[in-house]
C-alpha cells in the first residue's frame, strides 16, 4: 500500500506543478482502498476531474486510466470483470 | 486516433490503421497512413501526416510548402519528464497549432506517441487536454473521423 501512496503524492505533486497548489488541493486527491494489486483506485471533486485526467496523461513514470464511475460499487464491480478477461 | 503502442507483428486486424514510413510498392490488404517528422518530406504528395516536434521552429517552412489536407501531429509521451513551465508553453504552441490547421485546411491530430500500453492515453483523458487547449473535443473527434475516412477513400486496398 505505501507505494500506491508514493504514487499519489507524486500524483498531487505533478497537479499541482502543472496547474497550481491551490487547485491541487481544491482537487481533493484521495486513495481508495483497491484490493487489486497494479491498479489503484484515486477519488477527486467532479470539477478537478479534467485537470486530474490531464495530469494522469502527463506524468512520468506513465500511468493509464483504465476506468472511471461514479460510484465505487460499480467501479470495482468493472475493474474485477477487466481483470478476469486480463 | 492513436498510436497503439507495438509493432505490426504482421497479423492485419480489422478496424485499425497502420503508420507506415514510406509508401508501399504494391496494393495492400490493410489500410495504412505515410506518416513523417522529416521536414523535407511536408511538400510530398504522398505524405499524409507530419509530426511537429517544435511548431515555432517549422512553422515558417509549413506555411510555404504544406500540402493542404494533410495532418499534423503531436504527441504527448515527450511531455511526461519535462516541468511544468515547458508544459505550459506546449499548450500555448498547441493553441497557435490549432489555429494554423484551421487556416490552411490541414487536420489537427493529437496522439499520445505511446512506445508501451502503460503510455496509452484514454479517450476522457484526451477530451480533458483538448479542452486545455481550447479546442472542442467532440468537433475535433468528428472532424478526426471525417479526415480519416476521407484519407482513405482515395486508396485502394485488396479485399479478402
Amino acid at each position: 500500500m505505501s507505494s500506491k501512496i508514493d504514487v499519489l503524492e507524486a500524483v498531487i505533486k505533478r497537479n499541482a506543478e502543472l496547474f497550481g497548489y491551490i487547485a491541487a488541493q481544491k482537487s481533493s486527491l484521495r486513495l481508495i482502498r483497491s484490493d487489486i494489486e497494479d491498479i489503484m483506485i484515486v477519488s477527486c471533486k467532479l470539477e478537478a476531474l479534467d485537470r486530474v485526467l490531464s495530469t494522469v496523461a502527463l506524468i512520468y513514470p506513465p500511468m493509464l486510466v483504465t476506468d472511471m464511475s461514479g460510484s465505487l460499487k460499480r467501479l470495482r464491480r468493472r475493474l474485477n470483470e477487466i481483470t478476469l478477461i486480463v | 486516433m492513436d498510436i497503439l503502442g507495438y509493432e505490426f507483428n504482421g497479423i492485419v486486424q480489422d478496424h485499425v490503421v497502420y503508420r507506415l514510413n514510406k509508401k508501399p510498392s504494391a496494393l495492400t490488404n490493410y489500410r495504412y497512413l505515410i506518416v513523417s517528422e522529416r521536414i523535407d518530406d511536408v511538400s510530398s504528395p504522398w505524405l499524409d501526416i507530419f509530426i511537429v516536434r517544435d511548431f515555432n521552429r517549422v512553422e515558417k517552412v509549413l506555411k510555404r510548402n504544406l500540402k493542404k489536407k494533410i495532418g499534423l501531429e503531436v504527441t504527448l509521451s515527450g511531455l511526461r519528464k519535462t516541468d511544468g513551465l515547458q508544459i505550459g508553453k506546449w499548450f500555448n504552441q498547441i493553441r497557435e497549432l490549432y489555429k494554423f490547421c484551421e487556416s490552411s485546411s490541414c487536420q489537427f491530430i493529437l496522439s499520445s506517441g505511446a512506445n508501451s500500453l502503460l503510455e496509452m492515453i484514454s479517450g476522457r483523458s484526451f477530451d480533458a487536454i483538448l479542452k486545455i487547449c481550447d479546442i472542442k473535443p467532440e468537433r475535433y473527434w468528428l472532424e478526426l473521423e471525417e479526415w480519416l475516412a476521407n484519407r482513405n477513400e482515395r486508396r485502394c486496398f485488396l479485399t479478402a
